[in-house]
Order: C-alpha cells, then sequence, then structure tokens
C-alpha cells in the first residue's frame, strides 16, 4: 500500500464579520506520496484557501490536516512554523522571492531555515536543472517573469520537501513562458517524485498532474 | 482635487496612528525649536522688566559704570530745585534654597511722591516701620509657597536672613522672584550703607540730569538696557541657539523620515490613482497639500509643546543666567505672535522643502504600480549628488576656520552637520554589507542583507540618528571638556587654603594687617572687584608668589608681566577681555576709574573662566588709589603646616563677627557646581533629540516593515518562526543603530572639536583645550544600542504577528 503524504479530513473554513461566508465544507482529500493532484474551480472558489490550510498558514474552524500522518491541528504556532518549513515546498503565483536578496541567497533560504547549509551543492544542481545556474549571483528585480518563477521552483525543492503546494504557478506568466515553466516543472517534479498540490486555472498545468479535482461549493469532486 | 482630498482624509481616518505619528514627529522637532526661542528671549526680555514695571518702560537709569553709586548723589540731586521725581534704588542677590531671588530695595518716600513709580496694589506704606518687612507678587509668594505674614528665610553673602512678607504688590511675570524692601532697611540689613545700584528718572527728564549729573555717571534707557541684558547673555543664547540649530536639522529628518513612511502606505493607491489619469502634478499637489496640512497642524502641536517644555526646562536656564550674569529673569515665558508666527512658518517650510525628495519620488510612481516596494533604489547616483557631503564639510570647516564672529560659525555648524547627515547614509550602508559580508549564513546577515536593499527610507532614519547620538556625545564630550579645564583651572588659581568674607561690614587693609599677625597664616592675597557698565570686572589683586603662579599666561612674559603689573603701570586681562577688544600683551588699554581715565600697558593675557564679560586684574594698591577703595571682597589665607582648623575657625568669627572661612576645596565645588547648572540645559536639549531621533528610527522601521510585508510574509510562509522574524527585524533596528553609534563616533569629534575650539572661544571668549572624554560614548553606546532594539520591539512584534496568508495572495 503506497504512503499517504496528505489526508484533510471534513475541513471547514468560514469567513467574513460574522463568520457567515462558508469557504471550505467538509471538505476531504487524500495525496498518496509521489502523487500530483490539482485543483480546479472558480476565482473566490476557497484554492488558495485549501492551500493555506494545507501549509498550516491558516487554521480551519473544523477538520483536520494531517501530513505525513501527523496532524496540524495539534500543533502550536512555532511547531507548526518549523514543520512548515521542514515538510513543504511553496510556490506562488507571484513568485514572493525575497526581492534583497540574490537568487542564489533565495534558494538557499529553506536550507538555511532547517539548518541544512552543508547542502548547498544542491543550490547547484538545482539551478543546472532549471537552467538558472548563470542568474545565481542576481537580484530578482532584473530577472523574467519566468526566471523568477523557476527561482521560486528550485527554492520550494531545495530542502527535498514531503509536499510541494503550488498557487497558480503560471498564474503571473504570459502563455509561451508559462509553457515552457510547465515543461520544465513537469521534469523536475517527476524526476525528484514530489508529492504535489496544485491549485490553478490553467488546463494545461492541471493536465500534468495524475488527478484532477474541482472546487465547488468548499467541497471537492473528481472531474 | 477635492476627491483626492477626501481620499488623504479617509486614509488618515483609517490610519489614525499612523496620523498620530506623522503630527507627533513634526510636533516633537518644532516643539525643540520653539522651546530654546522662548528661552532664548527670556533672557533678553525679563532682565529689566521689574525696574520697568515699577518705573515705566520709558524710564532712564542714572548708572555709575565704576560700581555702586553714593547715595549722596541721590540726595544732592533730589535736593536740587526743578528735581524730577527720582527713584534710588538698590538691587543685590538672595539666595532661597536652591532659587536666585532678586532684592529690590526701594524709597518710600520717593514712591510717595508719585513720578515715573508706582506700587499697584499695597501701595509702599507697609513698608514702613518694620526692618525686615518685605514685599513681592502674588505669583512669586505661590512659587516660594507663602503668604503673606510669612517670614522668608533667604541668604545674603551667605549669611541667612529673614525678611517678613507683609503685603502683596501687584504685577505680573516682571516681578518673579522679586523681592521689594525699604531702601534704608535693606542698606542695613544686608551692610551696604549708603550705596544705590541706580537711580531711576522719567524719560523727559534727561536734558536736565545731563546738565547735572558728574561726568563719571551715565544715563541709560530702555533700549541701551536691552541692548546690554542681551550683550550679557549673548554667550548662553547662543549655545542654546547652536542646539536649537543642530535640533531642527534632526526634527528635518524626522519630518522626512514621517512622510515619506506616507508615500509608502499608499503607493498602491498612487499608483492606481495614476492610472486612473490623475497626472503627476496633481498627486503632487495632493502630497504638498497633505504636508502642508500636517506639517500646519503638527507645528501647532508644537508650538504648544514648546511652550510647555520651555515652562518646565526655563528654570535651568534661569539659575546659570543668576549665577553668571546676576540677573534674576522672568520665572515664565513670554510667548509673542511674532515668534509662533516665525516658527510656525519656518517649520511649514522647512517640512515643505524636506519632502522634496519624497514628491520626485511619488513623481516616479508609474501608473498602475500596485506594489509598495520602491525598486528604483538609485545605485549610481550624479556626481554632484556623491560629492555634496564632502563639500558640505569642506564648505562648513571653511566658514569655521575662516571667521571671528559667532553666526557664521552656527551656519558653518548647520551646513557641516548637513553633510554630516548626508554622508552618513552612504558610509552606513558600506558599514551594513561589510558586516552582511562578515555573517552571510547567519540571521544577522540575511537580516542585514534586506536592509540594505531599502537604502533610500532608511537614509533620514540613519542621519537622524547619527546626528542625535553625535549631538549627545559631542555636547557632552565638550562640556566634561570644559568642566575638566575649569577644574585645572580653579585648581591652580584658588591655591591659598582658606578664603575669608564677610557678610557684613568690610574687609580692608587693616583685616590684613591682623591676619598677617596670625602665627597659623603664612602669606595672604587678597582681591576686590568692580562690575563696569559693560559687565566687565576690574579686579585688585595683592598676591603673593604662590599666587602668582596660580596664573596660566596665554600671551605675554609671565614673569616679565608679574614685575610691570607689580610696578602698578600695567594690567593683565583674561582671554574673553583679549579676544572681544582685540587685545594683546603689548597694547595699550585705557580704562575709565573715579580718579580719570588711566592708561595701562596691557602686560600679558591670562586664562579665565570666570566671567565671559573679560576682566582687567591690576595690583592692589594701584586700584586702591584709583577707586579709592580699600575693601577687600575676599581675602586667601595660606596656612603654616598643623593648624587647627576648628581654631582658626573660632579665632576667625571673634575677630570678624560676620566673617566666613571657605575652603579652597569648598570653592571648587561651588564652582563646579555652577558650572553644571550652566550646563544642564543642553544635556536636556541633546536627551530631548535623541527622543526626537527615536521617534525618526521608529517611523523608518514601520515603513520599512510596511514595504516589505510581503517579502516578511514569505519568509514566515517558508518556514521562519514569529521569534525568528522578530529577531530578524529586532537584527535590522539594532544594525542601524549600531552603524549610527559608529557613525556618531567621529560625527561627535567634529562636534565636540567645533563647539570646544570655535564656538566657545566666540561665544564666551575663552578658549578650551581640547580633551577627549570619553564617558558620554561610554554611556551612549549601550544607550543608542538599548534605543534600536527598544525602537524595534514594537515594529518586530507587529511584523511577527500579521497574518502572513492575506499578504501572499496575488495581486
Amino acid at each position: 500500500m503506497t504512503e499517504s503524504v496528505l489526508n484533510i479530513r471534513a475541513l471547514q473554513r468560514r469567513f467574513g464579520s460574522a463568520h457567515d461566508v462558508q469557504v471550505l465544507a467538509d471538505l476531504n482529500l487524500d495525496l498518496a506520496a509521489g502523487e500530483r493532484v490539482a485543483v480546479m474551480g472558480a476565482s473566490g472558489s476557497g484554492k488558495t484557501t485549501l492551500l493555506h490550510l494545507a501549509a498550516g498558514m491558516d487554521t480551519p474552524d473544523a477538520g483536520e490536516v494531517l501530513i505525513g500522518g501527523r496532524s496540524l491541528s495539534g500543533l502550536v504556532e512555532p511547531e507548526r512554523t518549523r514543520f512548515r518549513a521542514r515538510y513543504i515546498g511553496l510556490i506562488f503565483q507571484d513568485f514572493n522571492l525575497i526581492d534583497s536578496l540574490t537568487v542564489r541567497e533565495n534558494i538557499e533560504l529553506p536550507l538555511w531555515l532547517n539548518g541544512l547549509t552543508a547542502e548547498s551543492a544542491r543550490i547547484e544542481s538545482l539551478a543546472e536543472e532549471l537552467g538558472i545556474t548563470a542568474l545565481l549571483q542576481r537580484l530578482p528585480e532584473k530577472l523574467s517573469g519566468g526566471e523568477k518563477q523557476r527561482v521560486a521552483i528550485a527554492r520550494a525543492l531545495v530542502h527535498r520537501p514531503a509536499l510541494l503546494l503550488a498557487d497558480e504557478p503560471t498564474g503571473s506568466l504570459d502563455q509561451t513562458t508559462a509553457e515552457g515553466v510547465l515543461r520544465l516543472f513537469d521534469r523536475v517534479t517527476r524526476q525528484h517524485n514530489v508529492t504535489l498540490l496544485m491549485v490553478t486555472h490553467n488546463d494545461e498545468a492541471a493536465a500534468l498532474c495524475d488527478r484532477i479535482l474541482h472546487l465547488r461549493h468548499g467541497r471537492l469532486s473528481e472531474s | 482635487m477635492r476627491l483626492l482630498l477626501e481620499s488623504s482624509r479617509r486614509f488618515f481616518y483609517r490610519h489614525p496612528g499612523q496620523l498620530v505619528l506623522a503630527l507627533v514627529g513634526i510636533a516633537a522637532g518644532v516643539a525643540v525649536v520653539t522651546g530654546v526661542a522662548l528661552m532664548r528671549e527670556v533672557l533678553i526680555d525679563a532682565l529689566d522688566s521689574a525696574t520697568e514695571s515699577l518705573s515705566g518702560a520709558e524710564s532712564i537709569r542714572i548708572v555709575d559704570p565704576r560700581g555702586p553709586m553714593d547715595e549722596g548723589l541721590f540726595v544732592d540731586l533730589a535736593m536740587t530745585p526743578g528735581a524730577p521725581a527720582l527713584l534710588p534704588v538698590l538691587s543685590s542677590r538672595l539666595r532661597h534654597g536652591n532659587r536666585m531671588l532678586e532684592l529690590l530695595a526701594l524709597d518710600p518716600l520717593s514712591l510717595e511722591q508719585g513720578g515715573p513709580v508706582r506700587l499697584t496694589g499695597s501701595g509702599s506704606g507697609p513698608l514702613f516701620g518694620q526692618a525686615n518687612a518685605a514685599l513681592a507678587s502674588q505669583r512669586t509668594l505661590d512659587r516660594l509657597d507663602l503668604e503673606v505674614g510669612a517670614t522668608l528665610s533667604v541668604r545674603h553673602s551667605g549669611e541667612p536672613l529673614d525678611l517678613e512678607i507683609v503685603n502683596v504688590v501687584a504685577g505680573g511675570r516682571e516681578l518673579d522672584d522679586r523681592i521689594i524692601m525699604d531702601l534704608a532697611s535693606a542698606q542695613h540689613l544686608i551692610g551696604r550703607q549708603g550705596e544705590l545700584s541706580f537711580i531711576e528718572a522719567p524719560a523727559d527728564a534727561r536734558a536736565w540730569l545731563s546738565e547735572r549729573l558728574p561726568d563719571e555717571l551715565r544715563l541709560i534707557d530702555a533700549d541701551q538696557r536691552r541692548e546690554s541684558a542681551a550683550s550679557l547673555t549673548a554667550g548662553m543664547r547662543a549655545n542654546l541657539t547652536a542646539m536649537s540649530l543642530l535640533s531642527l536639522a534632526v526634527g528635518l529628518f524626522v519630518i522626512y523620515s514621517v512622510l515619506a513612511f506616507l508615500l509608502v502606505q499608499r503607493r498602491r493607491t498612487i499608483g492606481m490613482l495614476r492610472a486612473v489619469g490623475v497626472t503627476e502634478g496633481r498627486i503632487q499637489a495632493l502630497l504638498a497639500s497633505e504636508t502642508l496640512i500636517l506639517a500646519g497642524l503638527g507645528a501647532l502641536a508644537g508650538l504648544v509643546l514648546g511652550t510647555l517644555m520651555a515652562s518646565g526646562l526655563l528654570e535651568l536656564v534661569r539659575q546659570p543666567v543668576a549665577e553668571l550674569y546676576r540677573m534674576v529673569a522672568s520665572a515664565g515665558i513670554q510667548p509673542t505672535p511674532l515668534l509662533y508666527g516665525s516658527v510656525w512658518v519656518l517649520a511649514v517650510v522647512m517640512a515643505l522643502a524636506s519632502v522634496f525628495g519624497v514628491l520626485r519620488e511619488a513623481q516616479r510612481i508609474p501608473p498602475g504600480q500596485l506594489a509598495r516596494t520602491v525598486h528604483d533604489e538609485r545605485s549610481g547616483s550624479s556626481p554632484l549628488w556623491r560629492w555634496l557631503p564632502g563639500l558640505l564639510l569642506v564648505a562648513g570647516l571653511a566658514l569655521i576656520v575662516g571667521t571671528r564672529s559667532l553666526p557664521p560659525v552656527l551656519v558653518g555648524l548647520f551646513i557641516m552637520l548637513s553633510g554630516c547627515a548626508l554622508l552618513a547614509p552612504m558610509i552606513g550602508m558600506q558599514l551594513l554589507r561589510l558586516i552582511a559580508a562578515m555573517t552571510r549564513t547567519r540571521l544577522v546577515g540575511r537580516a542585514v542583507k534586506m536592509l540594505l536593499s531599502s537604502r533610500q527610507r532608511l537614509a533620514p532614519a540613519v542621519s537622524a540618528l547619527s546626528l542625535a547620538l553625535a549631538l549627545s556625545a559631542g555636547v557632552g564630550m565638550m562640556v566634561l571638556g570644559f568642566r575638566a579645564t575649569v577644574d585645572d583651572w580653579v585648581g591652580r588659581l584658588i591655591n591659598a587654603d582658606t578664603y575669608l568674607t564677610v557678610s557684613q561690614g568690610q574687609l580692608d587693609s587693616s583685616s590684613m594687617a591682623i591676619l598677617r599677625d596670625w602665627p597659623e597664616v603664612e602669606m595672604l592675597t587678597s582681591s576686590r572687584q568692580v562690575r563696569l557698565d559693560d559687565g566687565s570686572m576690574v579686579v585688585g589683586y595683592d598676591l603673593n608668589p604662590r599666587a602668582w603662579e596660580g596664573f596660566e599666561w596665554l600671551d605675554g612674559d609671565g614673569l616679565a608681566a608679574s614685575e610691570r603689573v607689580e610696578s602698578g603701570q600695567a594690567v593683565l586681562i583674561t582671554e574673553p577681555m583679549a579676544r572681544r577688544d582685540e587685545l594683546g600683551a603689548g597694547d595699550t588699554l585705557e580704562l575709565a576709574t573715579p580718579s580719570g581715565t588711566v592708561a595701562f600697558e596691557v602686560a600679558a593675557v591670562y586664562r579665565d573662566y570666570s566671567t565671559d564679560r573679560g576682566m582687567i586684574a591690576m595690583i592692589g594698591p594701584r586700584f586702591r588709589e584709583l577707586w579709592n577703595d580699600d575693601q577687600r571682597d575676599s581675602i586667601g589665607l595660606y596656612l603654616g603646616s598643623g593648624v587647627d582648623h576648628e581654631a582658626l575657625e573660632e579665632r576667625v568669627s571673634e575677630t570678624f563677627p560676620a566673617g566666613r572661612l571657605t575652603t579652597r576645596e569648598s570653592v571648587r565645588e561651588q564652582t563646579l557646581g555652577v558650572f553644571d547648572r550652566t550646563f544642564r540645559i543642553s544635556w536636556a536639549l541633546a536627551i530631548l533629540v535623541g527622543m526626537i531621533a527615536a521617534i525618526a528610527l521608529i517611523s523608518a522601521l514601520l515603513a520599512l516593515g510596511l514595504e516589505r510585508a510581503r517579502e516578511y510574509a514569505t519568509l514566515r510562509a517558508l518556514g521562519l518562526s514569529r521569534a525568528g522574524l522578530a529577531g530578524v527585524v529586532l537584527t535590522q533596528t539594532t544594525s542601524l543603530a549600531a552603524i549610527a553609534v559608529i557613525l556618531a563616533v567621529p560625527f561627535s569629534l567634529l562636534i565636540h572639536a567645533t563647539l570646544s575650539l570655535a564656538v566657545q572661544p566666540r561665544a564666551f571668549g575663552w578658549s578650551l583645550a581640547l580633551s577627549f572624554p570619553l564617558q558620554p560614548l561610554a554611556v551612549l553606546v549601550p544607550l543608542a544600542l538599548l534605543i534600536g532594539a527598544l525602537a524595534g520591539a514594537y515594529p518586530a512584534w507587529k511584523i511577527a504577528h500579521r497574518d502572513p496568508a492575506p499578504l501572499l495572495r496575488a495581486s
């Protein structure tokens, strides 16, 4: 039996001043190790909220998130942060690179946060895989959107996370660049046997995944 | 424009914290300038207001430039047919605890006769018939916590006196800390029988008096008195002005910092406004209007705060003025619409000038830009910009070194500090790069690296903090260095074992003769001082060989000078007098004495810090001959070994019932006490400036936190804990404080050197030996780091507790 990496059980999340806008309602999801799942849905359907809950950056009103069998609900905030640093890789639509750090330093961040700076050789190998070796000493502001996202992918993978969470990884790129980044993303995530949960509007991006789920009315359904 | 202004109004309504920070920042800078301006005015305005209030602002005054006036002159004038109403006045200083009071002794008969003099509220009746009866204004009684019928215990020349408050005299601030007594009673009580300080007369009596007054007496009007007061306190006012300029420099950085922060917050809004078609000009007009409104309101608050500050700190100025210049200034500030208006306009204009850079930055926000981060930090600025700090430093230095008067030196100091302010961020960022390189893989390195990309945002804070620290340390070093110099000077000059003074009666040649016969006494010195009308002093010394050794010669051959002075043909002058009158050894000095004008050779110039008005020293016999004055103010006793001091004191009190012995150590302590009190205001202002700089730092950090919110959120998302993020922010603030400290060291030395070598000689006339006491830096370095950590505490807490998720959503 394949080991489960992510288990989401009866997840609920409400927003609004009166807590009256239900975004996620009894949502369930299981991801096996190495499995790649895309979640699609309309704007405002709760995709990013789901990702933030899975990353432990937000806390559910009910239900629980388990990563590697460990419930995030049982962790206090500092523990959740440490847990996220160690086991989760994050890719954002707006890249969210630290402008004041070079590309190399951006990629190095997760290693530093996990006390793994001895593994810095991995930066070079990932940079080579993603074709960004020549950019390592540059600052993010000098990079194109596609280059930024490749750096973000390297940063998300450098510490070998158990789970990669990607929020619209091509949402800020033009179509040609997006296609290039997707190909690279596909190759690298397969090579590293990454367990991936990706939320996207992009059909091509979703098509890279083993399963495609749709988020409607706070619940996931298979397409 | 109405819509834009409405948008601004709503922004501030929704962000009251930012509004308060902006107003506090501006108000704090303006408050220091206002406070100093008000205190400066007090030093000029209120000095003669007490007698003016009694005799009218238009009255004229008869004074004797040689010193106290003989009462016989008043009698002669008053008895002359057609004499105007005259008011004889004896003025003296009384001490009540730590407070200096002015005794104004008036002739009640003259008061009753009318003329320009009035004592409303009580009349002068109650002064009759009781030797120690005194009047005071209600404000004075309140300040002294007394009421009518109470006994006021004071000291005059160290001797206790009990005065009975018999009534209240009507009057405002001009009568603050003034005690009014009957002339004859006061003369008797303080042992100055037959003496007057001056005579007041109506302004229209000038012609009558001019015809009848002896040549050596002078008539001075209100303007001349005001001028004289202004010149007497010029040095102290210059000191305050210097501090005010330094405060203004720091205050401007606060204003810039605060307004830059507001711009950062609304970068997104401005980008959107530009996108929908609002022109650059309108955006600039909007921001300029906001600046005008904020600076206007902040400046108004600053005027109020400054007024409160001046009221609170005024005592720190009044006390040294009373001790150094023998003038009791008003106990309350006297704000005028002109002063308030000038400061307000200055603040608003300076605020607009200081945000010029911010307005340009706003102009560069492209339409539709939504990110708060500034990506256009200039890496290669124009050559002029790069050289400007150096040019300002050189220009300021040239002005300081190349001129002999004080105003250009103060301007030069301001220019030099502007250069330092511009240089600070440049050097500071290089230092940060060094720190980042040295600690690359640690939290410190990463935190500092993030700072480096916000150099424009942080530049004003670095400038303000380093300038404020430099100011505090520089002023501290100057004061301590000065103190050490004064201590050394007192130790040299005051070399008798003990000094005899009397509170009543007098010391004279017969006293010297008595003391000379005492077996305990090996040698004597004596001195007698008179004050000239320009505030300078003439002192007649009887000196022995050891006393001569106490002089430190600055110009002229000491040995030869002492021989020339002993011969009675030459005088010594102090450094302030030499500098003010441009005199040196070998020059001739014409001195108006009661025996006529006498030309003296200046034998030498010596170091002296007792009065900035200057002093002329001559040998005692010559002084007594010219002034026909055999009195001594004090006699120095050089004692043999093994003298029993208690027995000596007993013998002194038997021989001189009103005599008092003061040891050399006591004189030293009293001198240094006056010194310390003189510079308390400098310390207070330096602390205030430090507080303003802390506001600048907090404001810059909040701006940085807002600007970098998304980066901080990313770090949190990647797994940096709250504590870790707080650590990053605290490391950043402490690093800023650390580089401000490093920069403050050379800047403080520059300020110290300028104040000691240029401002002091030009303001007071004396030079200081440049020493570098390190205590201020030893205190300020840890204090600044603590300020850095404390200033970062709130932003760190706020940033670390911000929910990262909303910030990470795509724009």
